[in-house]
């Protein structure tokens, strides 16, 4: 065992990425009241997550529901982020953002629903009504059109291969960099991006397009 | 195909993705922090001993070891060989969000003849990471670390346990193997 250098209380902050970008750029620095929420909770204690949890529950939420749709199918695996967060918040060192180290978790969960069985349930059931439109409303057909298009664009990717697929969804729904995917998924920016422009080029032959772009 | 259609399918696919990312999240229960909260169980070690676990084997073994090494420090007197006694309260209030200083550390062992070797340590939470090898059978792996007092060990192959020769202590694990320590 070698130490190589001391060093004072390293800050790597996580790169900035889409969902969570959007998040760290309304919260550049780190919270006192969440640095002591999570110190706490390190601690055993169980109040103090709550404060965790109403601050991003939203945000997790979101991520879930892009990914698979559905609102309680997305509440679901939002909670059980939550739960997972919880029970391992020890690990958690404070070197990233707290937000950063959701996330991880948040993409593990995500990955787990393509093998889950509420996934393959969910391929037989209606996607979910956001909210109900008066028929007669000047919006009502293209309201119809957008989420028959949203079903048939949810299908096709559903039906890619698990690589093309999750690497088109992390870039367009979670938006993330191709850095940031790298980092998630181990794997180089090129092969990154040849898994995208694969899967865009199944993706748009499976809506109907017959060249290889 | 056409350019002019292809640019049109491009422009489909476009706003089609662009849909599913633009669609409305519907609004969260308004009880879903408590939800969360009532499903919570404390972070107990004896609840996670008793629960199964779907962890590989070693994994197990590095929840027994971290047990084992807790009881051999609070009953250290009595389990002392000789090798070096570490007081209970000198080990690190482990993964805390704190300012103390940290260390990056590099840990290696030679073993050209093994295919893997991973390291376990209370740092890891007893998780197991892999060290990387190089051509002369060295394997290595750095991580940054709080000041403090850490058990851990190699697993070379999944199946031999052993300590690093160059630690600056060991510690009976109280189930016939030696944790070796470092001090930052």
């Amino acid at each position: 065992v070698t130490l190589l250098k001391p060093q004072r209380l390293i800050k790597v902050e996580a790169s900035v990425r889409g969902q969570g970008a959007d998040f760290e750029k309304k919260n550049p620095e780190k919270e006192p009241w969440e640095v002591e929420a999570i110190r706490l909770c390190q601690r055993g204690e169980k109040e103090p997550f709550a404060r965790l949890v109403d601050h991003y529950k939203n945000w997790v939420f979101g991520l879930m529901f892009r990914w698979v749709g559905k609102k309680e199918v997305a509440e679901e695996m939002a909670q059980e982020v939550f739960l997972k967060a919880y029970s391992r918040i020890g690990s958690f060192r404070g070197e990233a953002k707290f937000s950063t180290w959701l996330y991880q978790i948040c993409f593990n969960r995500c990955r787990d629903y393509w093998r889950s069985r509420e996934f393959h349930q969910a391929a037989y059931e209606p996607l979910e009504q956001v909210e109900e439109k008066p028929a007669l409303s000047p919006h009502a057909e293209q309201e119809v059109m957008s989420r028959q298009q949203e079903r048939s664009v949810r299908r096709a990717l559903e039906s890619l291969p698990e690589i093309y697929r999750e690497a088109v969804m992390l870039r367009y729904l979670h938006e993330l960099s191709y850095e940031e995917m790298a980092e998630q998924l181990d794997l180089g920016v090129s092969s990154l991006k040849m898994r995208v422009l694969r899967g865009l080029n199944l993706l748009k032959n499976k809506l109907g397009g017959q060249g290889d772009g | 195909m056409g350019k002019s259609e292809k640019e049109k399918l491009r422009t489909l696919l476009q706003e089609a993705l662009d849909s599913l990312r633009d669609r409305p999240v519907p609004p969260l229960g308004q009880d879903f922090t408590q939800q969360v909260m009532n499903r919570l169980s404390p972070p107990s070690l004896w609840r996670r001993f008793l629960t199964p676990s779907r962890r590989p084997l070693q994994w197990a073994l590095g929840t027994v070891a971290t047990a084992g090494l807790v009881l051999g420090l609070y009953f250290g007197p009595r389990w002392n060989r000789g090798e070096r006694v570490i007081e209970t309260s000198s080990l690190p209030p482990s993964h805390q969000i704190t300012d103390r200083k940290m260390y990056q550390v590099r840990f290696s062992i030679k073993r050209p003849e093994a295919a893997e070797v991973k390291i376990l340590g209370d740092f890891t939470q007893w998780n197991a990471m892999v060290l990387s090898k190089d051509g002369s059978g060295n394997f290595t792996g750095e991580l940054t670390l709080p000041e403090g007092t850490y058990a851990y060990g190699f697993m070379v192959d999944g199946k031999e346990w052993v300590a690093d020769q160059t630690a600056h202590g060991f510690v009976p694990d109280g189930f016939g193997r030696v944790n070796s320590i470092i001090h930052l």
